[in-house]
């Protein structure tokens, strides 16, 4: 496997983690991540791979689960020389679908030390901004219709549900809301639970193929619709 | 002498090493993810003293670009020492440009001041902190002071509170006063005057912090509520200055300096270098405001 040639180490990742601190700073804003044409496996989509290249080094571990896990290991090893570890154990931990459900053994720190607790990278079907979302809320709160988007098509093969997320506190003025297309509501319980002894918890990033990224830290409150 | 042709520049853009920057940048967003906590870092080697403002430039550092507009003020000063030897050398180490315009920065690094004029979204704030623990006052061993934060313990700190009330009628701490974060963490400010903390709550800038010297970052994310610790009956309540005015443009709402002149006599100037060019100049100006400033009469 060859080192991407395209990614530049310095400026790339500076650009990128502005991106990725503005969506910390700010849970349920997306900012969009430029297509670098990486050749990233199976399993894992390029914002995934770039929030990789931007904060893992030799210093951090981490996971991947499903099928395609050893190509990812094996990627983001050659690329970041991050260290594989086993879940209970990492930093970070590269996710999807099913497969997500791993959070529920992810580390969540401990009260002197909650930075400890992992980050999970989600690789999603698709995100839509809580702007696109806001117009085809009905007042209960329910979904009305197909998400329609013209500029941002879903991919034919998969036509999981978007799960409506109403979120708040820190970085949100009052409410802001948040598509995800490819996570369960399951999954969202469970992170719930993983939060639920602040400030122990587990931080999100997810990430869909177009290159969006958006952030969940574990400091926000969600509703799922 | 040879000269140096190999590489363009003799050190990494930014000046500090990429893999220490990742550090840098990941303890950076489990400071924003547990907002008011205090998150140990590397600290790395600067070429300045460890205390003289290294946290601030650690941040800075990992964070700006090419294209970012750097401001660094010292007390409200642009002008002064530790302002200009950081601009001067973050600004030789990433060729980015520099503004004394607070309008028109998007990175401010500070000691002990926030801007009189108030910051945006796309502004991003730094804070150079000497003591970032609250609880040292009260508690000196460290592991001690970790586990109080964990068990949200902050029982001791109420007291030396209630005490200094008790001894001199008023809680006796000017610049640094204790602030609570989220509901959860108690937090320094940083030594900014009590006249700054109520622009932290609810702003709409990312404030971070950077404590070089105690090896320790945090952040206080934007719209999140940051309180001043007070009791029912006695309040908070930010410096008055009495009926004191800027002797130079008559301003009362923002920060003064007390001036001492020759003949013992004293006077008044607005802190903020930028503001007061801007006020003296007649430009428009976009002030913080907060209830506390309400009260003061124009």
């Amino acid at each position: 496997m060859h080192r991407e040639i395209v990614y530049d180490p310095v400026f790339d990742a500076q650009r990128h983690y502005r991106q990725l601190l503005d969506c910390m700073s700010r849970p349920g804003k997306l900012n969009r991540l430029d297509r670098m044409d990486l050749h990233v496996p199976g399993g894992i989509h390029e914002g995934a791979a770039l929030v990789a290249f931007a904060l893992l080094n030799a210093d951090v571990t981490f996971f991947a689960a499903g099928i395609g896990a050893a190509e990812i290991n094996a990627y983001l090893k050659t690329q970041t020389f991050g260290r594989p570890a086993p879940g209970a154990e990492a930093d970070f931990l590269f996710l999807s679908g099913a497969d997500a459900m791993w959070i529920s053994k992810a580390k969540r720190g401990t009260l002197p030390y909650p930075e400890e607790g992992a980050t999970l990278v989600l690789s999603v079907d698709a995100l839509v901004p809580g702007s696109l979302l806001v117009e085809r809320l009905t007042p209960e709160g329910e979904l009305r219709g197909e998400s329609e988007q013209p500029e941002r098509k879903r991919p034919e093969a998969s036509h999981s549900p978007v799960l409506t997320l109403t979120l708040s506190g820190p970085g949100i003025e009052k409410e802001r809301y948040l598509g995800v297309s490819g996570l369960s509501r399951e999954f969202f319980t469970e992170w719930s639970a993983c939060n639920q002894e602040f400030p122990l918890g587990v931080d999100l990033i997810l990430a869909d193929p177009y290159g969006w990224i958006g952030s969940l830290p574990r400091s926000t409150q969600i509703e799922v619709h | 002498m040879t000269p140096y042709t190999k590489y363009q520049s003799r050190y990494n853009f930014a000046f500090i090493d990429e893999s220490t920057k990742k550090e840098i940048r990941r303890k950076l967003l489990k400071a924003i993810a547990i907002p008011g906590y205090q998150v140990p870092y590397s600290s790395p080697e600067m070429p300045i003293a460890r205390g003289w403002g290294t946290g601030g430039l650690h941040v800075t550092l990992s964070l700006i670009g090419k294209e970012d507009v750097l401001k660094v003020i010292d007390q409200g000063s642009d002008a002064s020492v530790n302002a200009c030897n950081l601009r001067e050398f973050i600004q030789s180490m990433t060729q980015c440009q520099t503004t004394y315009d607070t309008v028109d920065a998007t990175l401010i690094q500070s000691r002990h001041r926030i801007t009189e004029e108030a910051l945006r979204e796309d502004q991003i704030f730094i804070f150079q902190v000497p003591q970032p623990e609250p609880l040292r006052s009260v508690e000196r061993y460290e592991f001690k002071t970790r586990q109080m934060h964990g068990e949200a313990d902050y029982a001791k700190m109420w007291v030396s509170l209630y005490e200094s009330f008790v001894r001199h009628g008023d809680i006796m701490l000017g610049a640094g006063y204790p602030v609570k974060v989220n509901g959860r963490y108690i937090m320094a400010p940083s030594p900014i005057p009590r006249w700054d903390i109520p622009n932290l709550s609810q702003a709409k800038t990312l404030y971070l912090f950077g404590a070089g010297r105690e090896k320790r970052l945090y952040a206080v994310p934007p719209f999140t509520t940051v309180e001043p610790l007070e009791f029912e009956d006695v309040k908070f309540n930010i410096e008055q200055f009495g009926d004191q005015r800027c002797y130079k443009t008559k301003y009362t709402r923002a920060f003064l300096d007390e001036l001492y002149l020759d003949d013992g006599s004293r006077m008044h100037v607005v802190n903020d270098s930028n503001f007061l060019d801007k006020l003296e100049a007649g430009a428009e100006v976009n002030p913080f405001f907060n209830p506390y400033l309400a009260k003061i009469d124009l």
